[in-house]
């Protein structure tokens, strides 16, 4: 083969692709997408872009941080992943040289603002859907010690303010110990019987020992949360009744 | 005789293997040293050597009374009855009231089984295997006071003694029996004596124990029936925290031994009085399997 016929085939082959600009050869479609993607690679390789998913990840953190989400860390456990996948992308996008290729400083780009963004969404439905610990805000009515004789009964209730946030269910568990711990103990003879008489929300009794747990269904929009309880104990025993935890939860 | 390859050193290749082997085995071997002493010491059990100290009560007939050397009384038997168990023979000796726990934190007695009623405080510090008995807080006077002391109004103004480090003590202490004069005396003894003499007019503890100085030898004592003080007492066997093995061993023990109709027997033979004068005995003296398992070896008691 001389150097003509080379040169000849050389002309006649199609043009080697340009990733970065081909706009003319597939028909005005294919102009279109490359022009997009032109547009998306000149962003994610231009120098000011290295800090642009890293200043969101961050951003996205302390304006949640700021927020004082409640609720128990394993609620966030999803928003906690896709934070540090956010920022490690995104701090692995700003250290990486910038020889690196196209298709891997997009990927770093796109992930990092896409964990970003679910993170975010994440946080919110745990936010909206956190539990809501009331301990400290169930208000015991009633004279203590509780006894076997006339004084077996009190009640428990959580006001407007402990409800402010709607949630479906209260759990709630109960402490009962003996009123004077150096004489007999009666716990092991100790038992309660609590009852949701909260307007709107189907009347609920349950059986309860010191330490057990129960979940009431509180219905849609609860104004205000009353439990009466009362006590099943050994005869002459004076017995100490607090609400050890009071949880707000949905389902 | 040895075959020429014995004799030929091992190839470089085989020698280094054989090192890393030694290596790893020295390594092994320090790290299970190692672990081996960081670990909690397993303490040895009390029953190992079969011979049990057991701290009782030396003054309370029926319940714990020592006679010319002999201990005699529930107490005594039960101590038998569960040790026999756990395969070991309890030696006894005395321990008052105010020492109970002491002598086993300071490890001067393995148990202590003295009419020891289980308390939220008291398991703080000890562990506890029982109840192995159940009993009211009740009053004891003298037979000729019988006419006048009938219920708890008739105990105003009455000089009650009580001993120090109980239980009765506590409860007489409260408010609500403002009106008794109660006072304390060192041990039971005493206050049978202040009862005898006239010092007193009565005499408060648990029932069992009251029950069994009524059943001495030209005793003129009663047990009033319808005073009650306070909560059920628990009867537990104690023993120094840090022996849960032991404690859950000697558990299986006394629940066996309250599901048999010995307990019954041996209740029977040591507090006559109370099968004479309870007629409901059986329930009210007896503890469940259930209390058994709430309140055996543990920090408070489950609910």
């Amino acid at each position: 083969m001389t150097a003509e016929d080379g040169d000849r085939q050389d002309r006649s082959a199609p043009p080697t692709r340009d990733i970065h600009n081909s706009p003319t050869t597939h028909g005005d479609h294919s102009i279109a997408a490359n022009d997009i993607k032109n547009v998306i690679i000149r962003w994610v390789m231009h120098p000011s872009a290295r800090w642009l998913p890293l200043l969101l990840a961050c951003a996205g953190l302390v304006i949640a941080q700021a927020l004082h989400p409640s609720g128990p860390f394993g609620q966030y456990l999803l928003c906690t992943v896709l934070a540090g996948v956010a920022l490690v992308t995104a701090a692995v996008r700003v250290l990486i040289r910038r020889s690196s290729g196209v298709g891997f400083v997009g990927a770093l780009s796109l992930v990092s603002v896409l964990a970003t963004v679910g993170g975010w969404l994440a946080f919110q439905h745990g936010a909206a859907h956190a539990d809501i610990d009331v301990t400290g805000q169930v208000v015991t009515a009633g004279t203590q010690p509780l006894d076997d004789a006339g004084n077996r009964s009190l009640v428990l209730t959580l006001g407007e303010s402990a409800l402010k946030e709607p949630r479906e269910r209260l759990r709630l568990t109960l402490a009962i110990d003996d009123h004077d711990p150096s004489g007999p103990t009666c716990l092991h003879r100790t038992s309660a019987t609590v009852y949701l008489v909260t307007s709107g929300v189907a009347a609920q009794e349950e059986q309860m020992h010191s330490g057990s747990t129960v979940d009431f269904a509180l219905g849609a929009r609860t104004g205000s949360v009353r439990i009466q309880l009362t006590l099943k104990t050994g005869r002459n025993c004076q017995m100490d009744v607090r609400a050890a935890s009071a949880v707000l939860h949905d389902s | 005789m040895t075959t020429p390859s014995q004799h030929r050193p091992a190839p470089p290749r085989a020698r280094a293997r054989r090192h890393r082997a030694l290596a790893g085995a020295a390594l092994l071997a320090l790290t299970a040293l190692l672990a081996g002493a960081c670990a909690d010491p397993e303490p040895p059990s009390l029953f190992a050597d079969g011979r049990v100290a057991v701290g009782v009560k030396n003054d309370q007939p029926g319940t714990g009374q020592e006679t010319s050397y002999k201990f005699a009384g529930f107490d005594i038997t039960v101590a038998r009855q569960v040790l026999a168990g756990v395969h070991a023979e309890p030696d006894f000796s005395s321990v008052p009231s105010q020492d109970r726990s002491t002598v086993l934190t300071h490890h001067q007695k393995d148990l202590v089984i003295a009419t020891y009623s289980i308390t939220d405080e008291r398991m703080k510090a000890v562990d506890f295997v029982g109840p192995y008995a159940t009993t009211s807080q009740g009053v004891m006077i003298r037979e000729d006071e019988a006419g006048t002391i009938r219920s708890r109004q008739d105990l105003k103004h009455k000089r009650v003694c009580t001993w120090e480090g109980t239980t009765s003590g506590k409860e007489l202490d409260k408010p609500a029996y403002d009106d008794i004069e109660d006072y304390p005396q060192q041990d039971a003894s005493l206050c049978i004596k202040d009862l005898e003499e006239g010092r007193a007019d009565a005499v408060s503890t648990d029932q069992m124990i009251l029950y069994g100085f009524t059943q001495e030898k030209d005793s003129h004592l009663k047990v009033v029936p319808g005073i009650l003080f306070g909560s059920s007492n628990e009867y537990g066997i104690a023993m120094a925290k840090g022996h849960r093995a032991d404690c859950r061993r000697l558990r299986d023990a006394l629940r066996a031994y309250i599901t048999s109709t010995a307990w019954e027997q041996d209740f029977a033979n040591s507090l006559p009085a109370i099968k004479e004068q309870e007629p409901h005995w059986q329930t009210d003296f007896k503890p469940s399997t259930e209390s058994i398992d709430r309140l055996s070896c543990r920090d408070h008691p489950a609910a």
